[in-house]
C-alpha cells in the first residue's frame, strides 16, 4: 500500500520522563534512546506501525512540562502540534504524578487538539498504591485514557487500538475556565473579525494572550485588529494582575483549580510513598557526600570501561593482524591487496580494537541515566558551576562529552537561556570524547609504560580544566550575564532494566559502526592514495614501507609544510600529517598513523617509541586532545547555534592546542634538563 | 513570610508570592509549583533547595529561592 491516503499521524506528547519514548519504541520497534532523567529525547523522531492493516505514523516529541516555549525542545514540540496539525495527540501522563502532569494535558485541550491520554507507568503506580479511577477521568476530561505500562509491554495492543478508533473520531477537546471565560469571550469577539487568523483556534489564542505568551503576542501584534484589541486587552491584564499578583499567573491558578478537582476525585492513594529514593537521596544529594561520591562515580565508569574490555580488544587486534596477512598473500594484484591491508585494514583495524571500550564506557553511561543518578548530577554540580559561569545543566552535556561530543552537543537544548546554552557548546569539545581515546593508549603503551592509566586520566582531567577556565573567561569577556537559576525535576530512582541499557548501547555502537565503515575507512584510504602517489605520480604500494619513495608522496607534502610550524615541539612529519586527517575525525589520527608508518598496530607502539620522546608524546596527546572539533561536531554546532559559532570554535580551539602543546615541550623539557643536572 | 531559601529541611509551606522573572514563573507553575501550592522541603543545604510538589521533586537553584517567599503551615 504505496499510497499515503490510508496512513495517519499520531504524535506522542508529555512531560519528560514520563516514558514516551519506552512507549514510541513498544510501538514501533525502533530503538530511541531511554534515560530516567527529563530531557533525553530533544529532537522529534518519526516511525510506523500498523494495526488492522492500516498504517500510522508515530512521532515522539521532546518532554515538555508546557506550551509555552521556554526552552529549544518546547518550541519544537509546540510548533509541531501547532502546524503540523497530526490527526490525534496520544498525551502519555505519568500515572504516578497525576497532578504535576494534568497541567500540559490542560494545555493541550485549550488547544483544542484530537486527543487521547495513555495512563503510563501503572506497575508502579500500582507498587506505590496510588489507585485511578480511569472511567471517571475520561469523564471529567471528555476524554478517552488507557492504562499501560510502556515499560512492561501492558496495554500496548489495547492502546492501539484505541489508537485506531480515535483517528477517525474526530471531536475536539473543549475546556472552560468558568471565572476567565467573560474575558476569553471579549477577546474572542474581536479576534474573529480577523480572517487571517481563522485557521488558528481563537480561544486558544485568547488563553495564551491572557498567558502573555509572546509568540502568540507576535502574532496577534501583526494583525489588522490589534489596534481594536489592545486598549480592551489592557485593562483586563490590570484586572488579572490585580486579582492574581500577575496578570499571567491567573490562568496558571485556574488551571490547577480544575485539577485540583479532578485528583481529589479520581486519585485515592493508599500507601505512602516510595521509600529507596529518599534513601539514596540522603546521601547522594548530600552536600559534602554527594560531591566526595560524583568524583569516584565517574572514575569507576571509566576504570570498569577500560578494565572489562581490554581482553576484547586483544582479541580484536588479533584478528586484524591475521586479517592483514591473508589479504596480503592471498590478493595477487598489489595495488588492491596494499589498498586493503596496509591501508583499510590496518588503519580501521587500529580504530576498531577500541570498539570494546567504547560499547562499555557507553554502557556505563547509560547505566548511570536509566538508574537516576544522572539526574542528580546538575543538582549536585550546581553550586561549582555556577562558580565557573555555567548553569547546573551544563554539567550533562559535559559528562556526555566524554562518550561522544554529537549526543552531548545536542542535550544542552533543554538549558534555557541562549548565552548559557552557546557557552555550554562551545567548550564542549574540550571534554575528551571515545574517538581521542586510542590516541592516548596507543602513545601512553608506547612511551609512558609504568604509567599507563595516569596519562591516559591526565588528559581527561587537562580537558575538563581547560574547559572549566574557558568557561570563566567566556562568561566574563562574551556573555555578561550570570547563569539562569537551576529548576530540574528528580525522578525517582529505579533498578536499570538491562534491556533497555542495552538497546541504548547498541543504539550508540551502531552510530560508531556506522562511522568506522564510512568515515573512517574514507579517511585511511585518502591517507592511503595520497601516501601513494606524488605530484611525480603513482610511486609505487612500496611506498609505504620505503622511507625514500613516501618522501615524494602527497602525504609528506602536507607534513611538511606543516613541521615547521610544529618545530618546537619536534614531531616528525608523519605526525603532522596525521593530525590534518584526525579533523574528518579524531580516530583517523591513529588510523593514518598506523598507515603513515607503514606498520600494523602492534608495531606502532615500537614505532612511535622510537619517533616521539615522552615529552614530545605528551605534548601530542594534549594536542589531539584539543585541536578542532571533528567535522560531525562542527556539523552539530553550527545546526544549533550557526557558522559564527562553529568558527569561533574551530579557530579559539587551534590556537588553545598550540599554546598548551608549547607550554608541555617548554615545561617537559625544562623538566628532564634538571633531572639530569641532578643526576 | 520568609524565603523558601530558609526553609528548614521537612519543613511544610504554603507558596505565597514569586519574585522572579517572566521566564521563571512560567516554567515553575508548569512543573506544579504555583502561588498557593504546598511544599514540603527535602533538601536545603548550600546548593539548590529540593521541595516535593504535587508528588514531584523538584530542585530550585539557590538565587531563585531566595525569590519564592513562603510561609509555614
Ligand atoms: N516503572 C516503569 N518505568 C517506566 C515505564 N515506562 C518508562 N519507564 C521508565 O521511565 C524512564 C523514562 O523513560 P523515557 O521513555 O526515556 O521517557 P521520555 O518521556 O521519552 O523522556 P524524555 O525524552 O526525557 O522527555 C526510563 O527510565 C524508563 O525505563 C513504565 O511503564 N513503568
Ligand atoms: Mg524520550
Amino acid at each position: 500500500m504505496p499510497n499515503n491516503e490510508d496512513k495517519y499521524e499520531i504524535a506522542l506528547i508529555g512531560n519528560p520522563n514520563v516514558g514516551k519514548s519506552t512507549l514510541f519504541n513498544a510501538l514501533t520497534g525502533e530503538n530511541v534512546y531511554i534515560g530516567n532523567w527529563p530531557g533525553v529525547t530533544v529532537e522529534k523522531k518519526e516511525g510506523k506501525f500498523s494495526y488492522n492493516g492500516e498504517k500510522f505514523k508515530v512521532v515522539d516529541l521532546p518532554g515538555v512540562y508546557s506550551l509555552t516555549a521556554n526552552s529549544i525542545d518546547e518550541v519544537v514540540a509546540r510548533d509541531y502540534i501547532l502546524n503540523e496539525k497530526p490527526d490525534l495527540v496520544v498525551n502519555i501522563v505519568d500515572a504516578t504524578s497525576l497532578e504535576r502532569n494534568l497541567y500540559l494535558t490542560l494545555q493541550l485541550m485549550e488547544m483544542g487538539t484530537n486527543l487521547l491520554l495513555a495512563l503510563n507507568k501503572m506497575d508502579l503506580a500500582e507498587k506505590s498504591g496510588i489507585n485511578i479511577d480511569i472511567n471517571k477521568l475520561e469523564k471529567l476530561l471528555g476524554v478517552r485514557v488507557v492504562p499501560i505500562s510502556a515499560a512492561k509491554k501492558m496495554g500496548i495492543e489495547e492502546l492501539k487500538k484505541v489508537i485506531s478508533e480515535e483517528v477517525k473520531n474526530k471531536k475536539f477537546t473543549k475546556i472552560e475556565y468558568p471565572k476567565l471565560e467573560p474575558y476569553i469571550k471579549k477577546i474572542v469577539s474581536i479576534l474573529q473579525k480577523d480572517e487571517n487568523l481563522k485557521k488558528y483556534n481563537l480561544k486558544y489564542l485568547a488563553i495564551k494572550l491572557l498567558e502573555r505568551d509572546k509568540y502568540i503576542e507576535e502574532l496577534i501584534k501583526n494583525s489588522k485588529v490589534w489596534s481594536e484589541l489592545s486598549p480592551g486587552l489592557n485593562k483586563i491584564m490590570e484586572e488579572l494582575a490585580k486579582k492574581y499578583g500577575e496578570p499571567e499567573l491567573g490562568i496558571v491558578e485556574e488551571r490547577y483549580k480544575i485539577i485540583d478537582k479532578i485528583v481529589s476525585e479520581v486519585v485515592k492513594k493508599t500507601s505512602g510513598k516510595l521509600t529507596t529514593t529518599q534513601m539514596l537521596d540522603d546521601v547522594l544529594t548530600d552536600e559534602k557526600v554527594g560531591i566526595l561520591l560524583l568524583i569516584p562515580m565517574l572514575w569507576m565508569l571509566f576504570k570498569f570501561a577500560f578494565v572489562v574490555s581490554s581482553p576484547f580488544s586483544a582479541m580484536i587486534d588479533y584478528g586484524f593482524g591475521v586479517l592483514a596477512d591473508i589479504v596480503k598473500s592471498s590478493i595477487p594484484n598489489k595495488f588492491i591487496a596494499s589498498l586493503l591491508s596496509d591501508g583499510i585494514i590496518s588503519g580501521v583495524g587500529a580504530v576498531l580494537t577500541f570498539f570494546p571500550i567504547l560499547a562499555f564506557l557507553f554502557f556505563a553511561l547509560s547505566l548511570l541515566e536509566e538508574s537516576g543518578y544522572m539526574a542528580r548530577i546538575p543538582f549536585i554540580a550546581d553550586r561549582i558551576m555556577n562558580k565557573f559561569g555555567l548553569p547546573g545543566k551544563a554539567i550533562i552535556p559535559l559528562v556526555m562529552g566524554f562518550g561522544c561530543n554529537v549526543p552531548a552537543i545536542m542535550a544542552t537544548r533543554t538549558i534555557e537561556n541562549e548565552k548559557d546554552r552557546i557557552l555550554t557548546i562551545i567548550i564542549n569539545p574540550l571534554m575528551s570524547c571515545s574517538a581521542r581515546l586510542p590516541i592516548y593508549a596507543f602513545f601512553a603503551g608506547a612511551l609512558f609504560q609504568k604509567y599507563q592509566g595516569l596519562v591516559v586520566i591526565s588528559m581527561y582531567a587537562l580537558g575538563l580544566c581547560l574547559a572549566l577556565i574557558l568557561a570563566v573567561l567566556f562568561r566574563k569577556f562574551i556573555f555578561k550575564s550570570s547563569p539562569m537559576p537551576l529548576i530540574v525535576e528528580l525522578p525517582p530512582y529505579h533498578l536499570p532494566n538491562l534491556n533497555v541499557v542495552l538497546m541504548n548501547t547498541w543504539d550508540r555502537v551502531y552510530d560508531f559502526l556506522k562511522k568506522a565503515g564510512t568515515i573512517i575507512v574514507f579517511g585511511v584510504m585518502l591517507v592511503w592514495f595520497l601516501s601513494v602517489y606524488g605530484p611525480s605520480g603513482f610511486l609505487g604500494v612500496d611506498a609505504l614501507q620505503n622511507p625514500q619513495l613516501i618522501e615524494n608522496s602527497y602525504v609528506a607534502i602536507i607534513g611538511k609544510t606543516l613541521v615547521p610550524i610544529f618545530s618546537p615541539m619536534g614531531w616528525d612529519w608523519r605526525a603532522c600529517s596525521a593530525l590534518v586527517f584526525g579533523f574528518i575525525a579524531k580516530e583517523v589520527v591513529v588510523g593514518s598513523m598506523a598507515v603513515l608508518y607503514g606498520v600494523g598496530e602492534e608495531n606502532l607502539v615500537s614505532i612511535l617509541a622510537k619517533v616521539f620522546t615522552p615529552v614530545s608524546a605528551y605534548a601530542y596527546m594534549a594536542f589531539c586532545l584539543i585541536y578542532t572539533p571533528c567535522l560531525a561536531t562542527l556539523a552539530v554546532i553550527k545546526q544549533e547555534i550557526g557558522w559564527k559559532w562553529a568558527v569561533f570554535t574551530l579557530i579559539y580551539e587551534l590556537v588553545l592546542a598550540y599554546i598548551v602543546a608549547l607550554i608541555i615541550t617548554v615545561v617537559g623539557s625544562g623538566i628532564i634538563v634538571v633531572c639530569k643536572s641532578l643526576l | 513570610m520568609y524565603p523558601l531559601a530558609f526553609a528548614k529541611e521537612g519543613e511544610t509551606v504554603i507558596v505565597k508570592s514569586i519574585n522572579a522573572g517572566f521566564g521563571a514563573i512560567q516554567r515553575l507553575s508548569s512543573m506544579g509549583l504555583n502561588i498557593g501550592s504546598k511544599l514540603k522541603v527535602i533538601r536545603n543545604q548550600n546548593g539548590p533547595v529540593i521541595v516535593s510538589v504535587r508528588g514531584c521533586n523538584i530542585a530550585i537553584g539557590k538565587g531563585l529561592a531566595m525569590k519564592i517567599i513562603v510561609e509555614r503551615v
